[in-house]
This record gives structure tokens, sequence and C-alpha cells, in this order.
């Protein structure tokens, strides 16, 4: 058995915390209190090579794999969620569908761009009516000729604002539902009938962006079809059990950054007369902190490192997401309390990772439906189907 | 163009912390960076590479290490690396490993400028660009911020205490940079990913294949310890108006009439 990372995983994870000081962190502050989005560090980081870090070189990736794109999205995370969002709503589940579903010819059009980051993409599944029951969509897409047109509306969509295409579910006939009568489409920003609703505004992650967008007959070619006709809510799901492993790779540099703000905090600040790392109850804080970081991360690389090497991984991505984004909501909560009166001031970076981590909880399936994956994981392997 | 850049490794400051009373610096996290100096001078070379053409070869020497410092300027855009391997710690001697330096720019072949950081952060000597080019009988440009080639001159930019000042020399030419020089830019993703995986990226040496004779190896340099500057005692601050502060001040340096 060997846990080490590969050294080019080492030097990818320097260079991102480099570039996670020197450019990113002058602006975490203004993203979180303004509600802004740095397009220009999204270029730098582009520059980079980070939209193209899991995919093969011939569209123009690193290939380095869903373990090298882990080690992208805990180092951003690091420092901010807000951007690991964007950066992860572009790569994870945006360019995704296309890599793992898209046609050669989707791919050199689009994959190609997205992974040099020339072309940044979204995700649109979510409804009204429809969050945790995604089968629930509305949105149509009626054909004509070689053509379909799209109508509906898809809402909280990541980078709905900033996105130059957008990969889209919608029904192609409604009485199969998801079983053969969804289907999946690239659409383009610039097609008519097209709009950016109003963005959301959240309790956290507000530097990344999230919006409504409306669908009003847009006309999208049939080559622009992700995959089979009727097949996409399959490849919607597919990539979401990707998104799952990178929610937990998230989740755990958030939680390491909660433990080392901890760990000098406690070291610092004194009452009583001495530091409070000396009180138990901060101890055990620390240790719980560190023990769910460390079962975190086994967590994270193993799951990512099945991926690599083409294993079924459905249940641990779900179980990624689940622990990930709880295990930083539970650390964040545990540095605020560490940092008593300190710990709920904006001047704290803990306190608005303490909000943005919360979020994990809920988006890309909320951790109610991830305890329901794993669930009929098990038993389907006791010959048992729950899902309907 | 051809450009050599000269680079060292350091173990990362942002991982000892410094005990005064015990006199001595501990090591915490154990990881070693390219020399931040040496780092100035590899985004320099890529510089003057993208403006006028040609290759950037990256010579690195020290313990098997080094190598990765090496990968981590290819990963920025270098063009060929080549480590020369000295587990013996005997390059830690300046003279010699100025030496072993000198030999292997000899023996990478034609060039046109060689680039050096201007000091290293562990020892901060200086003497590295200085004696390479002494021993390589090149014109020097000494912490300069800036360099660029123009035909068969390079032009440099230096920054004194009262402004800056311009300085050239015929090529080749070495030139050393401090640590602030410039930006240094990131390695790509894919870079990193092609650096690691090309197993032959980069060219190892040993010593002996470049000083077969042991000559240049022998060191020069012995430590006679080490120590703290004595603590200075605290100054005195004036205060008041500036009337007042300038009055006190010409008392306490006993200039008072
Ligand atoms: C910041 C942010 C970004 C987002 N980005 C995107 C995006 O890029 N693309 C996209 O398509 N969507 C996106 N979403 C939407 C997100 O995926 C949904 O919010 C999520 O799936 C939950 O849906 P909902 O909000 O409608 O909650 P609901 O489905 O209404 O759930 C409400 C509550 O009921 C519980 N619940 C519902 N059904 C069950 C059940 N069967 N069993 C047990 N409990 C249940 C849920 O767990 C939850 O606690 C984003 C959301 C947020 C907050």
């Amino acid at each position: 058995m060997d846990f080490s990372l590969p050294p080019e995983y080492h030097a990818l994870r320097r260079m991102v915390r480099d570039f996670c000081e020197r450019e990113l962190r002058p602006v975490i502050r203004q993203m979180d209190h303004e509600e802004y989005t740095p397009m220009d560090i999204v270029s730098k980081a582009a520059a980079a090579g980070f939209m193209g870090v899991p995919f093969p070189k011939k569209y123009g990736g690193a290939g380095a794999g869903e373990i090298g794109y882990c080690v992208l999205m805990q180092e951003l995370a690091r420092w901010d969620a807000s951007f690991s969002t964007i950066i992860g709503a572009h790569v994870g589940i945006g360019a995704m569908p296309i890599y793992i579903d898209g046609s050669e010819e989707l791919k050199e059009k689009y994959l190609t761009r997205l992974a040099k980051g020339e072309l940044l993409a979204a995700f649109a599944l979510t409804e009204a009516g429809a969050g945790s029951d995604a089968a629930g969509i509305r949105m149509s897409a009626v054909r004509e000729g070689d053509s379909y047109f799209l109508d509906g509306s898809k809402m909280w969509i990541t980078n709905g604002p900033i996105a130059d295409i957008i990969v889209v579910l919608a029904n192609t006939d409604a009485t199969l539902g998801p079983r053969g009568g969804q289907t999946c489409f690239v659409v383009e920003k610039e097609w008519d009938g097209f709009s950016v609703g109003a963005a959301e505004h959240k309790m956290g992650l507000h530097g990344s962006p999230t919006s409504v967008l409306n669908f009003d007959g847009v006309r999208v070619p049939q080559e622009n079809v992700l995959g089979q006709v009727g097949l996409g809510f399959v490849t919607f799901m597919r990539t979401l059990d990707l998104g799952r492993i990178t929610i937990g790779a998230a989740g755990l540099g958030g939680a390491e950054r909660a433990l080392e703000w901890s760990l000098r905090w406690a070291r610092a600040r004194q009452q009583f007369g001495q530091a409070i790392a000396h009180n138990q109850s901060v101890h055990f804080m620390l240790a719980d902190m560190a023990t769910e970081t460390e079962a975190l991360r086994s967590l994270v690389y193993r799951t990512a490192w099945m991926v690599d090497n083409h294993m079924p991984f459905t249940k641990e991505a779900g179980m990624c997401k689940l622990f990930g984004s709880e295990v930083s909501s539970r650390c964040c909560d545990r540095a605020v309390q560490i940092h008593g009166a300190l710990g709920i001031s904006r001047d704290f970076p803990g306190e608005r990772a303490y909000r943005d981590a919360r979020i994990s909880e809920i988006f890309e399936g909320t951790n109610e439906i991830q305890r329901i994956v794993i669930a009929s994981e098990l038993l389907q392997q006791e010959g048992v189907r729950i899902r309907p | 163009m051809r450009i050599i850049v000269l680079i060292n490794q350091i173990l990362d400051p942002s991982g000892m912390t410094v005990n005064r009373r015990a006199q001595q610096v501990f090591v915490n996290r154990r990881e070693y960076i390219l020399n931040p100096a040496d780092l100035s001078a590899v985004e320099a070379a890529l510089q003057v590479r993208d403006a006028a053409g040609g290759d950037v070869t990256i010579v690195g020497l020290g313990p098997e290490r080094v190598v990765e410092s090496i990968r981590q300027a290819l990963s920025m855009g270098a063009d060929q690396g080549l480590a020369i391997i000295d587990e013996s710690g005997a390059a830690a001697d300046p003279a010699v490993r100025a030496r072993l330096l000198a030999a292997a720019v000899r023996k990478a072949g034609p060039f046109d400028l060689v680039l050096t950081g201007d000091r290293v952060l562990d020892s901060d000597g200086g003497q590295i660009g200085p004696r390479v080019a002494e021993l390589l009988d090149l014109p020097q440009l000494i912490s300069v911020e800036t360099v660029a080639c123009q035909e068969n001159r390079a032009e440099a930019i230096r920054s004194t205490e009262t402004g800056y000042q311009r300085v050239e020399a015929p090529l080749p030419v070495l030139a050393t940079l401090p640590p602030d020089a410039n930006r240094p830019r990131f390695g790509t993703a894919q870079r990193i990913v092609n650096v690691y995986r090309d197993q032959s990226a980069v060219k190892c040496l040993s010593p002996a294949d470049l000083d077969p004779t042991g000559e240049a190896s022998s060191p020069q340099t012995r430590s006679g310890g080490r120590g703290y500057p004595t603590p200075r005692e605290p100054g005195t601050r004036l205060e008041g108006t500036v009337e007042e502060i300038t009055g006190r001040l010409v008392t306490a340096l006993g200039l008072g009439a």
C-alpha cells in the first residue's frame, strides 16, 4: 500500500498555493464584502492551466486526472470557497459532461476552449419546481427539422452571469420522464432567446455569482445535443457523481484552514494568565478537527484514485460530498468558537469560511439526498432497489 | 540567443523558527524552494527569450533534490535542464560551487547570456555570480532589475539609493538579479505534469564529470563558527514639535552652542 502522492501533484499544489497567495489573496475580502467576481483573476487562473487540470492533453488539458483536480480544488478552497466554486462549476460540472458524453465534434468545438479557459461554462439543472427532485424539470425542448427549441427557466445556476456556454437539461418527451425523455444540450449565451435573470444574494460564496437563466424559444442545432437524445438525465447524474468528489476536496481545504487558524489562535490568545491552548475543551475541539480532516483526506483521495483507475465510485462520491461538507462546516464552527468574539468579526476570514461552508451542505444535491444515494447503493448491493 | 540560468535551492524559511536565546534555528517543516533571487533570474531569462528568441537552459548544483527546482523552472517554460548532483556537500563552498558551475556552463556549449540570483537567501554570500564571471572571463552586471539584449549588447537597469543606473556590456555577459526584480510567472498545470512524467526532462551529471581530477572540488573556505550580532541598546525617542525635536537632537549629538 502506498499513500504518497506522486511528485507532480506536489508541484501542482505548490503552484496553486503560490497563485492563491499572490493573485487571489488580495481580492478575497472584496469578493465577500462587495459580491465581487474577479474576472481578471479567473483569466489568470486560466493562463496557469487550472481549467484543464483533469482533462487529457489532446483536449488542451493537463492530464492530471481526478486526483490532480482534487489537489486544485483543495488548495483553492483553502483560500476562498467562492473562487473554488467558480472553477468547480466550470471544470467539474460545466465542461465535464462534454468530456464524459460529448461527441468528438462537440469536444473539438467546446472542450478544448473550455479546458484552456477561453470559454466559461455553467451547468443548468435546477428549476423553481425541481431541486432535489431533479427529474421533475419542466423545461421543454421541441424538435423542428434539425433544431430543438428550448423553453423554460433554470434557477440557482453557478456562473450563470459569467458563462459563455450553458450545459442544460430539458424534456424532449415529457411522457417518458428521466428514462428516455430528457436530453442534454449545449447552449451559447449569444443565441436568441437566452437571457440571464436576477442574481441571488446569498449567505456566503459572495464572489461566486448565481442566477436565474431564461430560455425563451432558444434554437439549438442538433449537433449541440450532448450525448444521446433521451439520455441526458444519465449524463447529468454521472457529472454530479464526479462533482461530488470535488465538493469533498474543497471541504478538505476549508477544514484544514479552519484547523490552522484555530491552532494559531489557541497559542496566541491569553486568558486566565495562559494561552487558551492549555484548556482541555480546546484540545478536544482541535483533536476532533484534525481527526475528521484526516479521515476526509483519505476518503477524498481514495475516491479520486478509484475514478482514475476506472472503478465504480458513486457511493464513495456521495460520501465525499456528505462528509466533506459536514466536516468543513463543523471545523469552521469550531474555529469560530475558539476565536470567541473575533470568530464572528468580519475581519476574521473564518467568519466568511463558516458562511461559505454551510452552503456546501445544500448544493450539488443536499446532504439528505447524498444519504439516499449512499443507502440506495448499499441496498442495491444487497439486491434491494429503492430508487424509483 | 542562448541563455543559461544558474540556480540554487534553499530550505523554505517559512518552515523555520529562530531561537535567539539558544542561538539555534529550528526546522519545523523541511521543504526546499528555488532560491528567490534565482527565481527572478529564471523569469528574466524567459523574458529575454520571449523577446529575442532562442532557448533557456537551467543549471542546478546540489543534492538530488535540486532536480525539483530545475523542474519548477522548466514548468515555467525553460527549455532544458541540467543537474549536477553533488551529495558530498563540497559545493556549499562558494569557491568550489563557482568552479563547478563555470565548468558546467562551458560544457553546456556556446552561450550569450548567463543569469543567476545576486544572493542566496540562506548564506547571503553574493559570491557566485562574480566568481563565475571571473572564471569564464565575462563582463558582469551585478544586481540589476532588468536585462534586455539588443544585437550584441546586453542592457540592464540597476536601482541605486539615488535613482536608476543604466549599464551595458557586450555579449556574452553574466548578470545577477535581486529577489524582487520581477514577478516570476507561474508554471502551468500542463507543463508541470509533462515535466514530471518525462523522465529525461533533466539531464544529470556528477561533479566528477566536470572535474575529473577533483581539483576544483577541494574546499577553500573554512567556517569559523557562527553567532548573532550582539544585541543593541534600544535608542531614545525624541518627542515634541519639530523645533523641539531638532533642538534636542542637536544637544544629544553634542553640537549645541
Ligand atoms: C450556491 C448554490 C449554487 C448552486 N448551483 C447550481 C448549479 O450550478 N446548477 C444547478 O443546476 N443547480 C445549482 N444549485 C441548486 C442546488 O443543486 C439545489 O438547491 C439543491 O439540489 C436542493 O434543491 P432545493 O434548493 O430546491 O431544495 P429542496 O429540494 O426543496 O429541498 C428542501 C429540503 O427538503 C429535503 N428533501 C427534499 N427531498 C427529500 C427527500 N426525498 N428525502 C429527504 N429529504 C428531502 C432537502 O434535503 C432539503 O433539506 C445551486 C444551489 C446553491 C445554493
